[in-house]
């Protein structure tokens, strides 16, 4: 989600050398090659992912942001720059922020434990997170997240680069399930063409963890629905890693109606996107939201500043349908 | 300053509001309100493409009307303005939104559905904010059909000049000194600042005051989305007198905004760090009079330089 993310961008955006750098890091990441849809990534075994993704190395991974429009690109969220001296009594998060989200009881239990935290290397700049959910596939290897946390979006788009991995019901820097080293990525194609938040869907292929076990032996998944009507009950769920969450529960806005559209969405392309209430932070970006109880049907794409901005996700329409269909079919 | 970037872009945004005309005197204006709205939540401003922009405007029951494409949907704009105050209420609907073609249901207050028909004539290149905008002139003809809430404004047309403007190339760009002077003041060197959101669901209020050395300038914004539809209203004034009243330990503020804002708002900051915002302030929304912007459910913050 972008709320509070602005500080960081800023800060980050000011520094031509920390833009260069950002540039290269990117461009030299782990991307290997493209196709026709999606990404590649370079081949990295289980054993190898674990080996890399440390209990510290999780912990220290930042909220993957979507970054200032009109030079998108993903941002690792750090604490924010300092504060003017001479601001009167300007408070922070107020105590009822994020009561709203409940942290989930067991996140290895049946129905929490398809809902993870995909983990990436920035290089020299760190380590991000978002959250990404396992849905039933064909390959049973395919999770569906935010598209921003892959790519920046818009003309000029690029690819996140890789050392990405799943962890499905993470807590604490326990992998009960092990790590799912990402092999391939993709978003639905209008997001790579015009950056609009409402096709801010991503999908993404992993291998097997070090137990040679598909994701969806190992997790099950969720059913996905497109095109379903708006008004729906959700269960948002998600690991929040800003104030005053520390991104190592999974947490859940249970049984939350549609809110509206923003009106942003009416004035970018594609189907207007949906508005529930719940106050995650960043970190939860691609975190599912399921109807039915068991049945993904958006993903958390972004929130405001203020407190009391809902979640945002884009409607499951025909691109996102298309988008699982390409991500199935992928071995 | 934590919220200083929000402060400044909205202030971009109301001060663009003299000249945020396309240059095109039966195009309505540049559809501003998304993206002063974008540009409060976000900070630099998200904008459709802008491939083009196609509409017109007309005038009823005392208020400008303007029907125009931006982006997505179709843009119905009523606005009144005067000397350094501008009220507007935008209805936003997705439909058709083609160079030639503007279509699109407002829910209960109307709907529109025009075709574009092109004059003879060569098409007029004009630049506007470093941007060579090129013109084709035309006439709009089918049916329009708007009630605003509670009949405010009432509008039937079946024909209307409008035009369809694409962008060329680059052109110079001059602000206007007097403009420029103002926004460096406001800009830079603010002598107060008061900011106060609210939000409930996706329905969301900003008001935002700057007081510089010569004077002062006042946004109010409120939008909403009704099902298929989002409004977004729009107040803005300036003045060459001061309206903030700020006190030395920044505990307090008071503002009293001219026209077409009412009564005075407060702010007040308890030692323990909590703030409020209280009093009868409100502003006139076409549309929408008397909208309260003061009340527990805003959310207040002050900043003024040493």
């Amino acid at each position: 989600m972008i709320v509070r993310a602005g500080e960081a961008q800023r800060a980050l955006a000011k520094s031509p050398l920390v833009v260069l750098l950002i540039f290269i890091a990117v461009v030299a990441g782990g991307e290997t090659k493209a196709s026709a849809g999606g990404r590649w990534l370079q081949p990295v075994s289980a054993r190898e992912a674990s080996a890399f993704w440390t209990p510290t190395r999780m912990r220290a991974a930042k909220p993957v942001e979507v970054g200032a429009p009109g030079r998108r690109g993903p941002a690792i969220v750090g604490d924010g720059g300092k504060r003017s001296p001479r601001v009167a009594a300007l408070a922070g998060p107020s105590s009822a922020f994020g009561l709203d989200s409940v942290p989930v009881p067991d996140s290895t239990a049946p129905e929490y434990r398809i809902h993870g935290v995909i983990f990436l290397s920035a290089g020299i700049f760190g380590y991000g997170r978002c959250s990404g959910t396992a849905v039933r596939s064909r390959n049973r290897s395919v999770v569906v997240t935010a598209a921003h946390c892959l790519n920046t979006g818009g003309p000029g788009d690029r690819w996140f680069p890789g050392k990405a991995v799943f962890v499905p019901g993470y807590r604490f820097g326990q992998r009960p399930f092990g790590v799912f080293p990402v092999r391939w990525i993709d978003t639905t194609r209008q997001w790579r063409a015009s950056g609009s938040e409402n096709f801010d869907v991503g999908a993404m292929l992993v291998g097997r963890n070090k137990r040679g076990q598909l994701l969806g032996e190992a997790v099950g998944g969720a059913g996905i629905a497109w095109n379903r009507k708006a008004k729906q009950v959700f269960d948002v769920y998600g690991y929040p890693a800003e104030e005053p969450f520390d991104g190592e529960t999974q947490r859940v806005c249970g049984g939350r109606p549609f809110l509206g559209h923003d009106p942003s969405s009416f004035v970018m392309p594609g189907p207007l996107n949906l508005a529930v209430s719940c106050s995650l932070n960043g970190g939860s970006s691609g975190g599912g939201w399921l109807i039915e109880g068991n049945t993904l049907n958006s993903v958390t794409s972004y929130g405001y500043f203020d407190e009391t901005s809902p979640a945002f996700g884009a409607y499951f329409g025909n691109e996102v349908a298309r988008l699982y269909g390409r991500a199935e079919r992928m071995r | 300053m934590r919220r200083r970037p929000v402060a400044v872009a909205v202030l971009v945004a109301a001060l663009s509001a003299p000249v945020a005309h396309a240059g095109a005197e039966d195009l309505p204006p540049l559809p501003r309100l998304p993206q002063s709205r974008m540009l409060i939540q976000h900070g630099p401003p998200v904008r459709p493409a802008p491939l083009f922009r196609s509409g017109f405007v007309a005038k009823a029951d005392g208020f400008d009307i303007g029907v125009s494409t931006y982006g997505d949907a179709v843009y119905f704009e009523v606005w009144r303005k005067s000397r350094g105050r501008r009220i507007a209420t935008a209805y936003l609907a997705r439909g058709v939104a083609r160079p030639e073609r503007l279509q699109a249901t407002f829910g209960n207050f109307g709907k529109v559905s025009m075709r574009f028909r092109e004059s003879r004539g060569r098409p007029r290149s004009i630049c506007r904010f470093g941007q060579v905008l090129v013109k084709r002139r035309g006439v709009f003809v089918g049916n329009l059909r708007f009630r605003g809430e509670g009949g405010y404004v009432s509008v039937r047309l079946h024909r209307a000049k409008g035009g369809i403007v694409t962008p060329g190339g680059r052109c110079r760009y001059r602000p206007r000194r007097g403009v420029l002077r103002e926004l460096i003041e406001l800009f830079f060197l603010p002598k107060a600042a008061v900011l106060a959101l609210s939000r409930d669901g996706v329905d969301f209020t900003a008001l935002l005051a700057l007081e510089g050395r010569r004077s002062s300038a006042f946004l109010a914004m409120h939008e909403e989305s009704r099902g298929k539809l989002a409004i977004i209203r729009l107040a803005e004034a300036r003045k060459p007198r001061r309206h903030i009243r700020v006190s030395e330990a920044l505990t307090s503020a008071s503002l009293t905004p001219p026209s077409p804002f009412h009564g005075t708002g407060r702010y007040r900051a308890a030692p323990d760090g909590t703030t409020t915002w209280f009093g009868d302030l409100s502003v006139h929304f076409p549309g929408a009079p008397r909208f309260p912007l003061t009340g527990p459910g805003f959310e207040p913050f002050l900043e003024a330089p040493f």
